[in-house]
């Protein structure tokens, strides 16, 4: 651990950092515009040329407001129950590979800030830590909208990561490694969306579920629910919850992209510099896709969503895995 | 240095585990059930097996937990309307509860530091290549049995929970939606 190592950790976390919290602002506000357009409205655009200061507008808002703390609530659960959801959206950008490696001032500097090499298990533990952050502020907000919000998210989350944690198996079988390198050198020749089309299928509805996205915010169901979980939160804390949401949504969208669309590598050539822009652009696709599913569809009923979740999904993906597995083991033996 | 670790994470363990048997509030009691796992998963990594460590997560810490947390949850609604909550006196559980939430946000953060510099090499003791090997060959019968063992607790569960003479129509939950 020379003085180098420690410069490169710093400067890696901070612009880890920097990433996610402009890439939140701006996913976000790229979110209000693009749905705007979708409903025939205008959106945001006061703040700024085209309403692009408006994040930060925003931002300077949400921190002057004041911490309203409900008098029934269990205040330290209260107030710590935000930091839980966004601790794990924000460790787990960490272990996501931009590009190859580059060398800087004579050091070879990997593009992800630390290199796991169980990195998509990590990403996947951490996702369903972030659980807690829901459903502890939902029940300390003592609040019955709260709760329900809260006991819905659990109850999704646990269904449809075990979606998700399937279709992975069938991607680590396929790469032979765990590693999200090594997952995208798997893919020089034919990104794994065209081996695993179901797979990818079922790794988008698995995260829209699992980052409460419509059509399964059910969590925060405001039709019904007023704000579901986090319906008692005022100001930063409030903000917390979108900034982890966002968050997620970028390591989710990320995480697909390097599982399924071969991640910084095209089918033509390209110089390594450009490997972290082919990432950016299929990443913001897939973050596109997302806000289209939101401007187009409704939102589940709770019993749908649990009976899609355990008795559709989840034996598409056991199929997909035995089929992987078969045809892996076939292509193997020659 | 390892030492000292070692101290703290299996000090956090035991307090974790006394903490479990000793809160009153059913949450706290889960919470420090989790605050357990996470300890155990760092210990893992300190021995090493990243593999281990990150399924003790997501297994224990992110399934388990969650299930128990939901009924916990489902049934405090109604412990707390009878009012019976307010045995414990406000100063002793408003400590319990920060030193609970601290103590998860260190061992977070303890987790996450120790990831990054663990040495995760996919060959050596501890590796995802070795677990199965072991898991798949040398251990293949014992493995075997005890998920069988597994799918006759699901089917009992299922049989106890099953009323007499009606099928899936007449569960509950699916009759709060017809």
């Amino acid at each position: 651990m020379t003085l180098g190592w420690w410069i490169e950790v710093v400067v890696k976390v901070g612009l880890m950092f920097f990433i996610v919290l402009t890439g939140v602002a701006y996913v976000s506000f790229a979110e209000r515009r693009i749905l705007a357009h979708m409903q025939s409205r205008i959106g945001p655009n006061r703040v700024g040329p085209q309403g692009l200061l408006q994040p930060a507008a925003d931002a300077l808002k949400l921190m002057t407001k004041e911490t309203i703390i409900p008098a029934a609530a269990d205040k330290i659960l209260f107030l710590f129950g935000p930091v839980f959801a966004l601790i794990p959206a924000i460790v787990a950008f960490s272990v996501i590979p931009f590009g190859e490696s580059i060398t800087l001032f004579g050091r070879e500097i990997a593009l992800h800030v630390t290199d796991v090499n169980i990195a998509v298990l990590f990403i996947l533990a951490l996702s369903s830590i972030g659980v807690y952050g829901i459903f502890l502020s939902a029940w300390a907000s003592n609040n019955k909208f709260a709760l329900i919000g809260g006991l819905r998210s659990s109850a999704q989350m646990i269904s449809y990561e075990l979606t998700m944690g399937l279709v992975i198996v069938a991607i680590v079988m396929l790469a032979g490694s765990f590693s999200l390198v090594d997952i995208v050198h798997a893919q020089a020749k034919v990104p794994f969306i065209l081996y695993q089309p179901l797979g990818f299928v079922l790794f988008i509805i698995g995260s829209l579920a699992e980052i409460n996205r419509t059509p399964f915010d059910l969590p925060e169901a405001e039709t019904e629910l007023v704000a579901g979980f986090h319906t008692e939160y005022t100001g930063m804390r409030f903000a917390i919850f979108a900034l982890s949401e966002y968050a997620n949504l970028m390591t989710v969208t990320s995480l697909a992209t390097l599982m399924f669309l071969g991640g910084w590598l095209v089918p033509w050539p390209s110089p390594a510099w450009m490997y972290p822009l082919w990432f950016a652009i299929k990443v913001l696709i897939l973050i596109f896709f997302m806000m289209w599913t939101r401007g187009t569809l409704p939102r589940f009923r709770f019993d749908q969503l649990m009976l899609f979740g355990w008795k559709v999904l989840l034996p598409l993906a056991l199929a997909n895995i035995v089929i992987t597995g078969l045809v892996v083991a076939l292509l193997e033996r020659p | 240095m390892e030492l000292v670790g070692f101290l703290l994470l299996a000090g956090a363990t035991i307090a974790g585990a006394m903490g479990v048997v000793l809160q009153r509030n059913a949450l706290y009691g889960a919470l420090s059930l989790v605050g357990v796992f996470v300890a155990t998963a760092v210990l893992y990594l300190m021995l090493s097996a990243p593999f281990l460590a990150v399924l003790q997560l997501i297994v224990y810490a992110g399934a388990i937990m969650v299930l128990f947390i939901f009924v916990i949850m489902l049934i405090s609604v109604r412990y707390e309307e009878s009012g019976e909550a307010a045995g414990v006196p406000g100063g002793a559980k408003r400590y319990t509860a920060m030193g609970l939430a601290a103590v998860l946000v260190i061992l977070f953060t303890i987790l996450s530091f120790k990831m990054a510099l663990t040495p995760s090499g996919s060959e050596g003791p501890g590796s995802i290549t070795e677990l199965g090997f072991a898991l798949y060959q040398k251990y293949m019968f014992p493995f075997e049995v005890a998920s069988i063992l597994l799918l006759v607790a699901i089917v009992g569960a299922l049989s106890i929970t099953r009323r007499h003479g009606r099928g899936l129509e007449g569960n509950v939950a699916l009759e709060e939606h017809h």
